[in-house]
């Protein structure tokens, strides 16, 4: 009864890690969303017991660019009884899509910048500007 | 769950250091530990609030707090589970008083007492008073904003669907969100995506038979944005 209530609390905590960057649980959740995956899912995909992604989304978000990325894939897949190569490409391509949609965003905001100055309108276009709009 | 006299114990001193180091797994360590005894001790010293979700999103609150700012313990004044215990029921009463300055705005508006006296630690009071507020400002003559809360809790009398409600009216679209609140996380996403709409659906009739007891016109937004 005890155990069920703590696995609970976790889901709970779990959940509302998916919304904050600090968790592994907002790349799990990311991951999911564009795969189209169920919690199921992506347990097989990390070969992972269901029951432990609750403690998985539940521990810092390791940084692909960190020195101790590695080191900290190893560590959290060992908790979590994951696989950690699979644990590790996962953070990779999210923070991979996160990077491609803020620059893809930076760029059409720009524009947009550039467009609403009508003092701007003669300039010479910058050639990163000309890449960023043939992106559109 | 006694508190030691003073000071962290020596497992709760291992944990904060290896938090403060930025360990990855320890910030699952903690919730693992602390959650579960901190939202029992909490529910048991406060029966008074009828919603236990409310605790257990205190709980959640400071051990996510703690877990991302640890140097605002400090392990020589009070054990860990002290201190985290503390800052539980610090937020359980920002939400209580936050709660409370809702409703008793909800009674200052209607200039006068309420027909229908408003809980002061209930919290769904808010997704009511936010529902009724979408649905559309104009009350028959007769019928008084309490009254019309009143009538919303009837309606939707379920904690759960007050969740879900709370969540459309926040705009939520994603179906994992619906299938974490709805406990089907595991179910394949087909089922999840038709179980998610048919409960948005239940409630989404039940706002229309709301507004037309409110005889509020049918042009008007259910608020809900699905």
């Amino acid at each position: 009864m005890a155990q069920a209530y703590r696995e609970a609390l976790l889901r709970s905590a779990a959940l509302r890690a998916t919304h904050n960057p600090f968790f592994l649980g907002s790349a799990l959740a990311a991951y999911q969303s564009e795969h189209r995956l169920d919690d199921r899912a992506l347990a097989h995909h990390l070969f992972c017991p269901v029951s432990r992604l609750s403690r998985l989304a539940l521990c810092r978000r390791p940084d692909p660019a960190s020195p101790s990325f590695r080191q900290d894939v190893e560590q959290i897949a060992a908790y979590a009884r994951a696989q950690p190569l699979r644990l590790g490409a996962l953070l990779r391509e999210v923070d991979a899509a996160l990077a491609l949609r803020g620059a893809r965003d930076s760029g059409t905001a720009l524009l947009a910048a550039r467009d609403a100055d009508p003092d701007g309108a003669d300039e010479p276009r910058s050639p990163l500007s000309g890449a960023e709009r043939g992106r559109e | 769950m006694n508190e030691p006299a003073k000071g962290a114990s020596g497992d709760e001193f291992a944990l904060h250091d290896r938090l403060s180091s930025g360990e990855p797994t320890a910030s699952a360590e903690a919730a693992e530990r602390f959650l579960e005894p901190l939202t029992n001790r909490l529910l048991r010293s406060r029966r008074d609030i009828r919603d236990p979700q409310l605790v257990e999103q205190a709980v959640i609150d400071a051990v996510f707090s703690y877990i991302m700012r640890p140097q605002q313990y400090d392990p020589g004044r009070s054990s860990l589970e002290g201190y985290l215990y503390r800052s539980a029921v610090g937020d359980l009463k920002n939400e209580l008083a936050r709660d409370r300055r809702h409703s008793l705005r909800a009674v200052s508006i209607d200039g006068g007492p309420p027909a229908v006296e408003l809980s002061l630690v209930d919290r769904n009071t808010s997704v009511e008073e936010e529902a009724l507020d979408r649905l559309g400002a104009g009350l028959p003559a007769g019928l008084d904003r309490a009254a019309a809360l009143q009538l919303i809790g009837q309606e939707l009398p379920d904690p759960g669907d007050r969740r879900l409600l709370q969540l459309m009216l926040d705009g939520e679209r994603r179906t994992a969100v619906y299938s974490g609140e709805l406990g089907i996380m595991t179910r394949p996403p087909g089922e999840q995506r038709n179980i998610v709409k048919r409960h948005k659906d239940r409630i989404k009739v039940r706002l229309r038979r709301l507004r037309a007891r409110l005889q509020i016109g049918d042009g008007a937004d259910d608020g809900t944005g699905v």
